[in-house]
């Protein structure tokens, strides 16, 4: 089995799954409590017989709502019964490696248009690579290693999205068409 | 019989294509080899290749889908027999005897088994699907608006029942599935929950959605939970493999006869219920195999029949998950779902119609299966030490290149950088969601589910002229519905007796430890 040699950090966020599951639900609900009162908005039936555009909506918002409030009440009023059999009291989360890499998505997303999808790539893929190999290796063995893997990687997703399946992908110097 | 007789020509002259055929090929060996990747199973891999249906007709695309679901859950056996990390949940069982081969030098024995155990449950489970597909889609088709709102219900229902350990978590799941397919226009002029954006006027995409909440909280997990993560070196791996012990001879064939039967029954009976998918097909067939067998101790010890039989269940489910997904539009399991996805995304109607108008296409989905499994077994044979190469990459350095995978996917879906944000947005809440148990895999199944049970309903409704007694009180829906809502009270009481017992074990558990405390 795969050994995970992570140390605790500061970094990690540890909270109890209980609260955790009445928290989101309580934030899911209170969402589609809204959405519910957005179905009165909704167009009213204009075909006879048709049941109009807010029915299938208040059906399914109005079934996550009873849903929601059942495990909201299991929590409150048998926090026994809540927990799934075998779940962990805790969960923890690397709050700052999970921001890292959302932030990085968004910049990617932000730089593609006009840095262009191989130079973008390249540096998403060193940035998130190089780290990884350095658990086992140098830092110049990893870049080495991050560069070489990255390199072809580019060539075949530029083969297969812009080449194959003729997607516009924003390049910076690869031709698009390979007469 | 009419039906297999007047449309196998139209379907042997469509799978004589070359570029089929190379099609089916080139799925088979990309679905190897994601399989082989250490965690990756058939849902993440058929959603991150999601964007290449693009560029494909129908036929392609789906027996590319095929090809790819079929070959994930063979490749998921090589990494768990290799270096004790199954593919997928689905392998895990096959460690159990297949790790315990290889570490005593029959690494290639356990490989072999496990190749043809997986060519014989796809096919076998193909013949079986052509009897039930075709007899339970010519009952359907017998089904008016109102029943197959039902059955989308109880479709629902099990859905939200079967994933996750607490089915409750689970129906919220369906909810939330179900909400976010109603965002965008009506089809009748009007538009719901947009809120003046104009990107949500056509709706989430369904690619969004797929690429996100089943390739996303993966990408998540290699990149975040994984990130420091290092493989002890396995001496399995490298086990010296005498030739003469890792021959399959014609009486070991003969003795896992039955344990194919047997494994591709359970496999395909399985894959028909919707949500109950490869793991549990595999873990039933394996148990059964323990009990049927007469040296039941010899289990996990590295015996052909504790590899043969989890892995003819896993490749039969492939095909059993599509007799309710063809026929009735509800897809069993996460690589249904995206199945049903690439079908709706080419304007094909799931359902009992698809029997009636789309025999050609059907037919060719069944031949289809019987040429996959045949690549399966020649590139199997060929390429197995190749594949295993795979098996060895490390889960931390796969993060970066699932995250690439999904990001260019998701620019693919109209060159449109929001979509990059979407899923990203999308794919963190799905991770989120997974650490605290709310699965997603019903968020996508009920997504894709949701737009097919309200037209029902709709026309159910329209045909009735409003009238909600004539569409919920007939006899059929009434009792699907009253089967619905069994159903979900089954799977609560099912959950209370679980945690009963575990509460039980850890008490017995517990027990010596505070008397000799």
């Amino acid at each position: 089995m795969p050994e995970n040699n992570r140390t605790p950090s500061s970094f990690e966020l540890t909270l109890p799954t209980l609260p955790t599951v009445l928290i989101t639900t309580s934030m899911i609900f209170l969402a589609f409590a809204f959405l519910f009162y957005e179905t009165f908005n909704m167009m009213k039936p204009i075909l006879p017989g048709y049941p109009g555009d807010a029915f299938f909506p208040r059906l399914a918002v109005g079934y996550t709502l009873i849903i929601a409030a059942l495990i909201l009440l299991r929590g409150i009023l048998l926090p026994r019964f809540a927990a799934a059999p075998g779940e962990p009291s805790h969960v923890s989360v690397h709050w700052l490696e999970f921001l890292s890499v959302a932030a990085l998505v968004l910049v990617y997303a932000e730089l593609l248009p006009p840095v262009g999808f191989e130079l973008t790539t390249l540096g998403f893929m060193l940035i998130l690579l190089v780290p990884r190999f350095a658990v086992q290796h140098g830092l110049v063995h990893s870049v080495v290693k991050a560069v070489a893997l990255t390199i072809p990687t580019i060539i075949i997703l530029y083969g297969v999205f812009a080449l194959l399946l003729g997607i516009h992908l924003p390049l910076l110097f690869l031709p698009r068409y390979i007469l | 019989m009419d039906f297999f007789f007047n449309n196998i020509g139209g379907a042997l002259g469509a799978l004589s294509s070359v570029n089929l055929l190379l099609i089916m090929c080139a799925g088979v060996s990309i679905g190897i080899v994601l399989g082989a990747l250490p965690g990756f199973g058939s849902s993440q891999s058929l959603a991150l290749l999601f964007p290449l249906s693009f560029v494909m007709t129908v036929d392609q695309s789906i027996l590319f889908f095929l090809a790819v679901y079929s070959a994930v859950e063979y490749g998921s056996s090589i990494p768990a027999i290799l270096i004790r990390t199954p593919g997928s949940g689905a392998s895990a069982v096959t460690v159990l005897d297949g790790y315990t081969m290889a570490r005593n030098g029959l690494a290639k024995k356990a490989l072999r088994i496990s190749l043809y155990s997986a060519v014989i449950g796809g096919t076998t489970s193909t013949l079986i699907f052509i009897i039930a597909g075709t007899s339970l889609g010519h009952a359907a088709l017998l089904f008016g608006p109102s029943e197959l709102f039902a059955i989308g219900v109880f479709g629902l229902a099990i859905v939200g029942s079967f994933f996750g350990k607490d089915p409750l978590r689970g129906f919220l799941a369906t909810g939330i599935g179900l909400a976010m397919a109603t965002i965008g226009s009506s089809g009748f002029g009007g538009v719901r929950f947009t809120f003046d954006q104009s990107f949500l006027i056509d709706g989430i995409p369904l690619v969004v959605v797929i690429i996100a909440f089943l390739a996303g909280p993966e990408a998540f997990r290699l990149l975040v939970d994984n990130r420091r993560t290092v493989e002890p070196p396995d001496k399995a791996f490298d086990a010296t493999i005498s030739d003469q012990n890792n021959k399959i001879l014609g009486s070991l064939v003969r003795k896992l006869i039955p344990t194919w039967l047997r494994g591709s029954f359970f496999g395909t009976a399985v894959g028909i219920i919707p949500g109950a998918g490869a793991s549990v097909g595999a873990l039933l067939a394996y148990s059964e195999e323990k009990r049927w067998s007469k040296h039941p101790e010899k289990f996990g010890t590295g015996i052909p029949e504790g590899v043969a039989a989890p892995e003819v269940a896993n490749n039969a489910v492939v095909a059993g998950t599509l007799v309710p997904t063809l026929t009735l539009a509800i897809p069993g399991s996460g690589g249904a779902a995206i199945l049903l996805g690439v079908l709706v995304s080419k304007g094909v109607v799931p359902g009992p119609n698809l029997f009636r108008d789309e025999g050609t296409f059907v037919m060719t989905v069944f031949m289809g299966l019987f040429v996959i499994n045949a690549f399966i077994l020649i590139i199997g044979l060929f390429g197995t030490r190749l594949f295993s190469i795979v098996a060895r990459v490390p889960l931390r350095v796969l993060g970066p290149f699932v995250m690439l995978l999904i990001i260019a996917g998701s620019y693919a879906i109209g060159n449109y950088t929001a979509h990059i944000v979407m899923v990203l947005v999308l794919g963190a809440i799905g991770y989120c969601f997974e650490k605290i148990d709310i699965p997603v895999v019903p968020i996508v199944l009920a997504f894709i589910m949701g737009p097919i049970i309200e037209k029902n309903i709709s026309r159910a409704l329209t045909i009735s002229g409003g009238s909600l007694e004539e569409v919920f009180l007939r006899p059929i829906p009434i009792i699907i519905l009253l089967l619905s809502l069994a159903t979900f009270i089954y799977s609560l009481l099912t959950m209370l007796r679980a945690r009963k017992f575990t509460e039980a074990e850890a008490g017995e558990g517990e027990g010596p430890a505070a008397t000799q405390g």
